[in-house]
């Protein structure tokens, strides 16, 4: 069966994967220290006396910081997210910031509510005398929190080289999370795909809207692969399927290559890249959704069980001896070998999961669940697909779904909203599928905008709309001697009436017939590139779909595309995240 | 005029006392724009003076006087007001010496001052955004404590988000 076949690209980054486990493993034991400690401290809150009674004492030592600070965590209220660093990093921490000792961690802020009547003049005397003797003072670690959580990405990064204690404030998994919350995030571009002389270079052009700069990221783990496919979710990318040259290593080739069932997880925060479980199937240029759910979701497994599966067809098929000429079939035992011991480290890998998005604060045990689907794109041979399968973060695990409807076509497009995926095929269908329940069904909208077929259509979901981008032919004015031009549209579909109603027109002349479109909160941002004399060119677009007007501007005048081949408006993706 | 009424007729005044003894008077639609003060008067109402060991008076001067401008702004609400709160945060944080704006950060957090809090975090923020690690370090008085090449490694693995 295909769905046995190798990929080359699992092999790749296996030593990658070792090396970033055990970073892992000393991350989660650090953190689970520290939440006993917490745990601890917290237990002894009600006995309100006995903090009075050593609040007193830490005025009187208000000199040494280490005490104050320890003191405080011990018998801080849980509420109050205080620590200092030496409790969290061990006394190493104390030469962090140079040899001033000061008095400024030394306020009893843990017992605070408890402490406004008391009255300790002479300490604070005492503290303030002291304190004005330093030369500087420091921050406490979480007001200073707060002020490096306002900073965009590019700052944070230069922050992390500061000292030790920012770069582990600002690394922490609270901290990251702080600033999801937090309206500090920008969005930022990723632009895969791109094609130079032939090679599939790997190279991820991000670009940071807000300070309209462009950065190139290297990824050796993409060297070489084209038509995969991105999504994105939260700070996270996921590099799905793909293809790779059999005879040409880097080139893009279509002559004889491999489809991969390979799906890496990439991090720009971290710059990190990690192996997630396989697709069942080797897939290129599937159509993906991905989406957000809660922890005790189950991904519609009751009903795919009992759903009619169609039997496996494939166009063109070839038997598995074909597949396997040259005894590969002894690599594909050691890579189920391999699959099976990655099983075993699943518990781990789930404990890791529940600690690095989360803060490490008590109290917030949500942990952050996607489910990514993937279907259609093309199989091994080149075949068009019209199985789905889905991915559960929790379990790592890729299931199968439900067929894509028979009359479907070649889905070109596909978004999830409101816990539906939506896809869209070349003939002008539209299905959704209910992640929930699991199961396709057609949706028949009235009427079909009208649009050039050559352009592919884009469906785009925004602020809970779902919208599609059509090119289609101006109305003509009545004036004669005029050329007919294409325009693009943004349409947005009713999801109760099922209709579509024009929002919108791109300002560009649609140049590029696989023009890319992702949202990300409220904005759409559009990608467009092209070859026009001699040079590959790109657009960016953007569009805030909460103003009224969704108004199209144009951002990055930059020419990063430059020495791109004209190959890459074909295989370019791009994904869009707040950084 | 219905809101000003509301706040003429509970006019109270409370009595603020600093960690160094220095006493404020001030009205309760002042003091409220802190957390801690409004959890305190709507907790045990009747008591007026209240202790802030943990502030001293140059500071909780500074911070009321914040409060005091917001809370005067706020009465008759208008949206040209935003703008002159606007404007008088920029005059309020633009002269502060790192030394004061310290403190008054953590009077403004230790008070629940939400605003002033993030106004003066913003001002910190400020001082850090779009410098390179030797200005951030000269600002703020930090000494390297990564060994060498440990710097080097770390701008290298996070190099793509830096020039």
């Amino acid at each position: 069966m295909f769905s046995e076949r190798l990929t080359g690209e699992q092999s790749l980054s296996q030593d990658f994967e070792a090396l970033s486990v055990s970073r892992r493993l000393v991350r989660s034991v650090s953190q689970k220290l520290r939440k006993k400690n917490q745990r601890g401290g917290s237990e002894e809150e009600d006995d309100g006396k006995g903090i009075s009674i050593r609040c007193l004492s830490l005025y009187g030592r208000a000199g040494g910081c280490k005490v104050g600070a320890d003191t405080g965590e011990e018998f801080g209220d849980s509420s109050s997210r205080r620590r200092s660093s030496a409790s969290d990093e061990g006394k190493g921490y104390k030469l962090i910031c140079g040899a001033e000792e000061t008095g400024v961690d030394c306020f009893s802020y843990g017992v605070k509510e408890r402490f406004w009547k008391k009255h300790n003049r002479k300490d604070f005397e005492l503290e303030e005398s002291i304190r004005n003797s330093r030369m500087h003072i420091f921050l406490p670690d979480d007001i200073l929190e707060m002020c490096l959580v306002r900073l965009p990405l590019t700052s944070l990064m230069t922050a992390r080289l500061v000292c030790k204690k920012w770069r582990y404030l600002t690394s922490t998994p609270r901290f990251l999370q702080m600033r999801r919350e937090g309206s500090h995030q920008n969005p930022w571009l990723f632009l895969f795909g791109a094609v130079k002389d032939g090679y599939c270079t790997g190279e991820i052009h991000a670009f940071d809207v807000s300070l309209e700069q462009w950065y190139r990221i290297d990824a050796n783990v993409l060297r070489g692969k084209f038509m995969f496919s991105v999504a994105s979710i939260q700070d996270d990318i996921y590099i799905v399927g793909g293809c790779s040259s059999l005879t040409n290593f880097g080139k893009l080739d279509k002559s004889s290559f491999k489809t991969h069932k390979g799906v890496i997880l990439f991090s720009p925060l971290t710059k990190s890249w990690r192996k997630v479980a396989p697709m069942k199937y080797a897939r290129s240029a599937p159509i993906l959704g991905i989406l957000e759910v809660c922890s005790d979701f189950s991904a519609g497994q009751i009903h795919l069980s009992r759903q009619d599966r169609r039997p496996r067809t494939r166009v063109g098929g070839v038997s598995d001896v074909y597949e396997d000429p040259h005894r590969l079939s002894l690599r594909r035992q050691y890579r189920n070998a391999i699959d099976e011991n990655e099983a075993s480290l699943l518990p781990n890998r789930k404990s890791y999961k529940f600690v690095r998005p989360k803060s490490d604060q008590a109290g917030t045990k949500v942990c952050k669940r996607f489910v990514l689907i993937a279907v259609g794109g093309h199989g091994s041979w080149d075949e068009p697909l019209d199985s789905g399968e889905i991915y559960d973060s929790l379990s790592n695990k890729w299931t199968e779904i439900q067929r894509l409807p028979v009359d479907m076509g070649v889905v070109r497009s596909g978004v999830v909203c409101k816990g539906i995926f939506y896809v869209y095929s070349e003939t002008d269908k539209l299905a959704g599928y209910d992640i929930e329940r699991g199961f396709w069904f057609g949706i028949q909208t009235t009427p079909f905008p009208p649009r050039v077929v050559e352009y592919s259509p884009e469906l785009v979901s925004c602020n809970g709309q779902l919208f599609m981008f059509f090119v289609s032919w101006c109305e003509g004015d009545g004036q004669i001697g005029r050329r007919n031009k294409a325009v693009r549209k943004l349409w947005e579909l009713d999801l109760l009436y099922l209709t579509w109603t024009e929002v919108s027109v791109h300002p560009d002349a649609p140049m590029d017939w696989n023009a890319a479109f992702m949202a990300d909160r409220n904005l759409i941002f559009g990608v467009e590139m092209f070859k026009i004399f001699g040079q590959v060119l790109k657009f960016l677009t953007v569009c805030d779909v909460s103003d009224k007007e969704m108004h199209w501007s144009h951002i990055s005048r930059n020419h990063v595309t430059h020495e791109f081949d004209a190959i890459s408006c074909l295989t370019k993706s791009m994904a869009v995240i707040h950084l | 005029m219905s809101s000003s009424s509301t706040t003429t007729t509970t006019t109270r005044l409370l009595m603020l006392k600093a960690s160094d003894g220095v006493t404020f008077e001030v009205e309760e639609a002042v003091a409220t724009k802190l957390g801690a003060i409004n959890n305190m008067v709507e907790e045990e109402g009747s008591e007026d003076l209240i202790c802030l060991p943990n502030v001293n008076g140059k500071f909780l001067g500074m911070v009321l006087e914040w409060c005091k401008k917001h809370a005067n702004n706020n009465t008759n609400s208008d949206k040209g007001n935003d703008e002159v709160n606007k404007w008088w945060d920029k005059e309020f944080v633009m002269d502060l010496d790192q030394n004061t704006l310290y403190h008054l950060l953590m009077a403004a957090d230790y008070l629940s001052g939400t605003e002033l809090v993030d106004l003066l975090t913003e001002k910190v923020a400020s001082m850090i955004r779009g410098k390179k690690v030797e200005e951030i370090r000269e600002t703020f008085k930090i000494k390297s404590d990564f060994l060498p090449g440990q710097e080097e490694e770390i701008r290298k693995k996070n190099s793509w988000a830096f020039e």
